[in-house]
């Protein structure tokens, strides 16, 4: 099992794929591990690239610090681990708190990233996804991990999904107790309790950046991920249709699809980063990979005109242009 | 400090997840074993959590107390539902055998300081933070237990509810380890606290280790 030392910490990490190709780097959100990725290194190694996996510290089988640590070092492990590989830039796809590290990668590493995924993320908390956290860090602490673990079963999936794999969830749920430790959990949710904003920073991101945001992801909903798009320049927001926080496990062919494509449009420079917003196509066959969003606001979960929409009160950000982009196809073809 | 479970643990959970994999249903011996083992655990905590009954006397505010005070009662409680939930052997020689692997644990970790515990601002306090939140996180069955295997029976039952409230109840331990408030804690460097921890993290690894060997000779 390839390790890298960091800062006498062991960190696990998977890496496949021929040296030379470009490289995808997955970042796991919290209850996660390296092998939730393997679809996706499948994949992005019969496309032709290299895919790099890894646990955080606390995760899988990288060590679990006892009195806890800084979530900036999280930055400092995936820069180092790029090192011991010897890749000097990456593509770096992160989910949830994952998509946190994958968004500070690129504001602490601006030059090691040749483009970042951050999906069902954000850079700010509001009071609800404050109180959903809490309720989340709560839950763990009074009722034990494999509560934490069935509200994120609700939080994360779709609920045809859910009755699909009624049988398999409770191996699953016994899994992730089993390669979890609960104070390793704790630690990293502990390591976000100095979270800061910081949507200022993100004006900083300057390579090209694909927003991924599951439709009816409740826990970071639209206006998270619309705040990344409207504050990084060379960005475009996808919203993947029937998602929830964890449609990367729900679809896992549609966004390997997405991921690949993306990787392919910055290679060959069709990659437009122009704040535009887009809906992930739901069939695995359909040529194009997204359509346009049209003229709805892309905040409301009812279809509402955008000249109707921009007079409501309930838009939370003055900045809100989203170019005309009509007659455009995603691909840029 | 060391940082790396222990190889001699992680081989010996390996091939007792095997054995687990391979035997559905734990025997008489295979249940008395584990029971004892626990039991004897539980006993090194207990023995520190009592000692924090006094605490009230020194008449001094300490938040800690209320949440010792209900882990001892907890304990207690847990302590006697594996009791019911056992099938006990009556191989008088396993149980001679588990009391020789349970005093060489007294004896690592020294369990008689504690019983002149109570004193929340000594080293000793620091110690049995780092010796109870090792028992709690790094001894699981259930996790040796193939995942789809439901947990059912009092046996399994009693094990799954100790580890269960092993997760809510080391939240004390972990919050006065991390805590820097001098009131509440001993005052450690965090390389000072650091050595405690992995101290008796490792004394626990071993002997969960040196106990699997016996569970599964």
């Amino acid at each position: 099992m390839p390790h890298v030392d960091f800062k006498g910490l062991e960190i696990h990490y998977e890496h496949k794929g021929d040296k030379g190709t470009p490289l995808v780097v997955f970042v796991n959100g919290l209850s996660q591990r390296t092998q939730h990725w393997n679809i996706y290194v499948d994949y992005m190694v019969k496309k032709g690239y290299q895919a790099l996996s890894f646990d955080l510290l606390g995760q899988g089988d990288s060590s679990k610090p006892v009195l806890g640590y800084d979530f900036n070092e999280n930055q400092e492990v995936l820069a180092k681990l790029l090192d011991h590989i010897h890749e000097e830039k990456g593509y770096i796809m992160g989910i949830s708190f994952g998509g946190i590290v994958a968004l500070k990668f690129a504001i602490f590493y601006p030059g090691r990233c040749k483009g970042i995924l951050p999906v069902s993320s954000f850079s700010e908390v509001d009071t609800k996804l404050f109180l959903e956290g809490m309720n989340l860090y709560k839950g763990m602490v009074l009722q034990g991990f494999d509560f934490l673990l069935d509200m994120l079963m609700a939080i994360n999936f779709s609920s045809e999904f859910l009755k699909k794999n009624e049988n398999l969830l409770p191996v699953l749920r016994r899994t992730s107790m089993a390669y979890n430790d609960y104070y390793a959990i704790q630690n990293l949710i502990e390591s976000l309790q100095h979270f800061n904003n910081f949507t200022p920073e993100l004006k900083n991101i300057q390579c090209p950046t694909l927003i991924l945001n599951g439709e009816w992801d409740h826990l970071t909903p639209v206006w998270c991920h619309d705040v990344l798009r409207q504050n990084i320049k060379n960005s475009r927001l996808m919203i993947v249709q029937h998602g929830y926080h964890a449609f990367t496990l729900e679809f896992p062919e549609i966004t390997c699809r997405i991921i690949a494509d993306f990787v392919d449009q910055v290679e060959s420079e069709r990659w437009k980063g122009d704040q535009s917003v887009w809906i992930a196509e739901d069939d695995i066959n359909s040529e194009e990979i997204a359509f346009s969003y049209g003229n709805y606001d892309h905040l409301r979960r009812i279809a509402i005109p955008l000249e109707k929409s921009r007079k409501s009160v309930l838009k939370r950000h003055e900045q809100y242009e989203i170019p005309s982009h009509k007659e455009q196809k995603y691909s840029g073809r | 400090m060391r940082l790396k479970k222990l190889q001699s643990l992680k081989e010996n959970e390996e091939k007792t997840k095997a054995f687990l994999l391979r035997k559905k249903d734990l025997d008489a011996e295979d249940q008395t074993k584990i029971a004892l083992f626990l039991q004897a655990v539980k006993g090194t905590n207990l023995i520190s959590l009592s000692q924090f009954q006094m605490t009230p006397i020194i008449k001094e505010e300490w938040t800690g107390y209320r949440f010792f005070h209900s882990q001892f009662y907890r304990e207690l409680e847990l302590s006697t539902l594996l009791v019911k939930g056992t099938s006990w052997s009556i191989n008088p020689f396993l149980y001679t055998q588990a009391n020789m692997l349970n005093a060489s644990f007294s004896l690592q970790t020294q369990v008689y300081q504690f019983l002149l515990g109570g004193n929340y601002k000594s080293r000793t306090f620091l110690e049995y933070l780092a010796l109870s939140h090792a028992i709690m996180t790094v001894i699981s069955f259930i996790r040796l237990l193939p995942p789809d295997r439901p947990i059912s029976g009092p046996f399994w039952t009693a094990i799954q509810e100790i580890e269960k409230n092993n997760e809510v109840q080391q939240q004390v331990q972990v919050r006065l380890l991390k805590d820097e408030k001098k009131e509440i804690s001993f005052s450690a460097s965090e390389e000072e606290k650091e050595n405690i921890v992995y101290q008796y993290r490792e004394i626990v690894e071993k002997h969960f280790s040196n106990f699997l060997d016996f569970f599964l000779a």
